[in-house]
């Protein structure tokens, strides 16, 4: 009888299969990158095409979501606006997360001094709420995309540096560490080689349910004016474009408005759900 | 126990008796979206504060509901004809709500503070080198040169007469005090939340027919629809056009619209190389679809603009609208030179109909080629930022800016020379596109040479002709008002320059 090995990832796979919920949310999250790279070959029309003879229309065979107040069809600026909310939520997050996680380590490690100068930094970042802290980025800055996208990443810097600090801490007591250290191991190779996998685990968790966040944040910049500018199909964007017809015309809010609800909880859920499988404490 | 019930028997006892007495009371709560600044009619810059300070105070002269000049506490008056003296018989046997009496001193004191150049207002006394009290019910005003709309700058809210002992009491905190001699008087102000005005139970001219005036700040437009339809206003403006079918078939609620003598263009930047071409800018009018624009960004409450001054001012004459026509506007960008267009920047406030507007405008002139950002941001920084464009630099930027302007005096004068004049290069006035020309200059002085209509009316006339073809802005529209009531309100009416009058209101069963 061949003896089977048990890998790891097998292990988190077993694990994950089981949260139902998370794994609908992981293909719901695979569907928005599919439609995000694909875009120009689904969406039935051009996002920007204006026809005013078919402004305001309700949801129909032709525009399934319906046409804005200008006549574009909803459906197409939602496909579009998938782009822009995905590559600014993950953007966002990946640059915080590569800043956030080597001061995290870079803290932990070496402690004294720079532990407190980055920690207390941290702390000025976390005294904000992250709105907050982004309209300020975006008023030093100047409205626009890539300045919603700084600011994002900024506020979400401090909670990586956290998380991975943690880790970092208990992780350098362990043996291994200590063997390649007296191995005469440089620091760099000991930080990024040996400490960093073991912290990614709580880092990816907080990565997936961050881009939730980030996308919410960016599109709540853009209804506010401070994100994405006319004629950009941003959903946040969209919603304020079309909130003055609330009760006369639904149909401009109800559809971008799903399509922020439906993306940000699928970030959250599947977030929940790596957690749980990454967690050793639960079988 | 025996304690409780009879404190609940008292209570429903006074809850019955309260009934009929808030049934009976005439009070009226009124919706709008700004909020009140100040009550120093001599101070005050903005339309909503000077059209609640008009219920308290009146001037000399005033408008009618439909802009018309009328003599208020003045009974009479006569000019010369070069516009330089300006004689006025007051009315006799009028005192302010405090009991001081109206004659040529509180006149006198009123213009003599105006005329410190302290307050926002000061301005509309610049022309006046001296008031004259000829005796206690006639004075005479001498100018130092002539000025023909100086009838309109005594009819302005800006100068509204204010009880003489009630300046001496409050000085410059009459603001929070505004006693005058119109149908309300002033009882509360909660900065940021209302201002209560009580009928003025010894009014000169009749009887005031409701006991109050609430006025509410709801700047959000859901909101102030909301609050009419449920009852808890009776009066509502703006009402938004967008949301206009909410309340359009509703039983209790009654739909005002008013032309008004708002008008919107696009500020062209005439400084810019591509923009200082007449037939780009000739090409841009041609290029927009008014229409449209109308209809969508601004839900229909508009007419096309025919002139540089809307049809509600005086001395108005009809010039367009300027038609709709790409091939024309094709034909002309490539006579100027520039058959793909170029890149200009939209410059707009945010207030989402101008927003939208300026979309609309970015969208309808990509067919002739002119492409660009929207750069969108509050009202106050879109006004501080052209204020601050000086015409030696302002150049450099291709931008087209919405604007849009309202003639507090309702004057023609007022309507042109803050905006086109060479004179009214920011910071000085509102000048903002840097629009210069020497005929223009000539005629908008020879409107002020005289008082008199017919030699005002030539001038303004051949201004208009001339101005209309020199495109020097985006002919877009002229706002139309709209305002919502309560059935049973009678008597308010919306001003064509976005103020209001509330002196005949009353609630009718």
């Amino acid at each position: 009888m061949a003896e089977k090995t048990i890998t790891p990832s097998m292990i988190f796979w077993q694990k994950f299969k089981k949260q139902k919920s998370a794994v609908v949310a992981g293909i719901f999250i695979l569907l928005l990158v599919f439609v995000a790279i694909f875009a120009p070959f689904i969406a039935p029309y051009d996002p920007y095409a204006t026809d005013y003879s078919q402004a305001m229309m309700p949801p129909s065979p032709q525009h399934w979501a319906g046409t804005d107040i200008y006549g574009r069809d909803i459906l197409t600026r939602i496909i579009y606006g998938t782009r822009i909310s995905l590559s600014v939520g993950i953007s966002s997050v990946t640059i915080g997360a590569i800043v956030g996680v080597t001061l995290g380590l870079i803290s932990g490690f070496f402690g004294g001094f720079l532990d407190e100068i980055i920690m207390r930094s941290a702390d000025v970042l976390f005294a904000f709420p992250g709105i907050l802290l982004a309209i300020a980025v975006v008023a030093i800055l100047g409205p626009g995309l890539v300045n919603v996208v700084a600011a994002v990443a900024i506020f979400s810097i401090p909670t990586f540096a956290r998380i991975v600090r943690s880790n970092t801490l208990s992780i350098k007591e362990s043996l291994y560490v200590r063997a390649a250290r007296s191995m005469g191991a440089s620091n760099n190779r000991i930080m990024f080689v040996h400490i960093m996998p073991g912290t990614l685990s709580s880092s990816i968790v907080y990565f997936t349910m961050r881009i939730g966040t980030s996308i919410l944040t960016a599109s709540s910049l853009s209804f506010l004016g401070l994100g994405a500018q006319p004629p950009s199909p941003e959903w946040g964007a969209m919603l304020a474009e079309s909130r003055d017809y609330i009760g006369v015309a639904d149909h401009l809010t109800v559809f971008p408005g799903i399509a922020i609800f439906l993306t940000v909880l699928a970030f959250n859920i599947f977030g929940d759900g790596l957690r749980a499988a990454f967690d050793p404490k639960l079988q | 126990m025996k304690a409780k019930h009879l404190v609940l028997a008292a209570l429903m006892v006074l809850t019955i008796a309260a009934v009929p007495v808030f049934a009976a009371g005439k009070d009226i709560i009124y919706a709008s979206d700004s909020t009140t600044k100040t009550l120093d009619p001599h101070n005050t810059s903005d339309t909503y504060s000077g059209a609640i300070e008009r219920a308290i105070c009146q001037g000399l002269l005033g408008f009618d509901k439909n802009m018309n000049i009328i003599p208020l506490l003045a009974e009479s008056y006569t000019y010369n004809d070069s516009a330089t003296e300006f004689t006025f018989k007051l009315r006799k046997g009028i005192t302010f709500q405090d009991g001081a009496p109206f004659n040529a001193k509180a006149v006198k004191v009123n213009i003599d503070r105006l005329m410190t150049g302290k307050y926002v207002r000061s301005s509309l006394m610049d022309p006046v080198k001296e008031l004259k009290i000829i005796d206690d019910y006639t004075v005479k005003f001498l100018l130092k040169q002539p000025f023909g709309a100086f009838l309109n700058a005594l009819a302005h809210p800006g100068a509204l007469m204010l009880s003489p002992a009630a300046l001496e009491k409050y000085g410059d905190d009459i603001g929070s005090h505004p006693v005058g001699t119109g149908p309300f008087m002033f009882q509360e102000w909660v900065s940021g939340s209302y201002v209560l005005i009580k009928k003025n139970p010894n009014y000169w001219r009749g009887t005031v027919k409701v006991d109050s005036i609430k006025f509410v700040p709801i700047p959000e437009n859901g909101s102030r629809v909301a609050m009419l339809r449920a009852g808890q206003a009776q009066y509502i403006y703006p009402m938004p056009a967008e949301l206009l079918k909410l309340v359009e078939n509703d039983p209790n609620i009654d739909v005002i619209k008013q032309p008004s003598i708002i008008e919107r263009y696009l500020i062209f930047n005439t400084k810019s190389k591509v923009l200082s071409d007449e037939r780009v800018r000739q090409a841009i009018n041609y290029a927009l679809d008014k229409k449209a624009i109308i209809n969508i960004a601004w839900g229909g409450a508009a007419t096309e603009a025919d002139s540089v001054f809307p049809a509600a001012l005086p001395f108005f004459k009809k010039e367009g609208p300027w038609p709709y026509d790409l091939a024309k506007a094709k034909e002309l960008m490539k006579a100027a030179g520039y058959p793909n267009g170029f890149k200009v920047v939209f410059l707009t406030p945010n207030a989402s109909a101008r927003l939208r507007a300026t979309q609309m405008v970015q969208q309808q002139l990509q067919a002739i080629g002119i492409t660009g950002e929207i750069q969108s941001m509050d009202v106050a920084s879109f006004y501080d930022m052209l204020s601050k464009n000086k015409p030696d630099t302002v150049g450099d930027q291709a931008f087209i800016a919405f604007g849009g302007w309202s003639s507090s005096t309702g004057d023609a004068d007022w309507a042109t020379r803050p905006l086109l004049s060479t004179e009214a290069f920011p910071p000085n006035m509102s000048n903002y596109g840097f629009f210069e020309d020497k005929t223009v200059d000539n005629l908008i002085k020879a409107g002020l040479t005289s008082a008199d209509p017919k030699v005002r009316g030539t001038a303004y006339a051949q201004m208009q002709d001339y101005i209309w073809s020199k495109a020097p802005w985006g002919y877009l529209f002229v706002d139309t008002l709209i305002a919502a009531k309560a059935k049973n309100i009678q008597g308010i009416y919306p001003m064509a320059d976005g103020a209001f009058t509330v002196e005949e209101a009353e609630i009718v069963q």
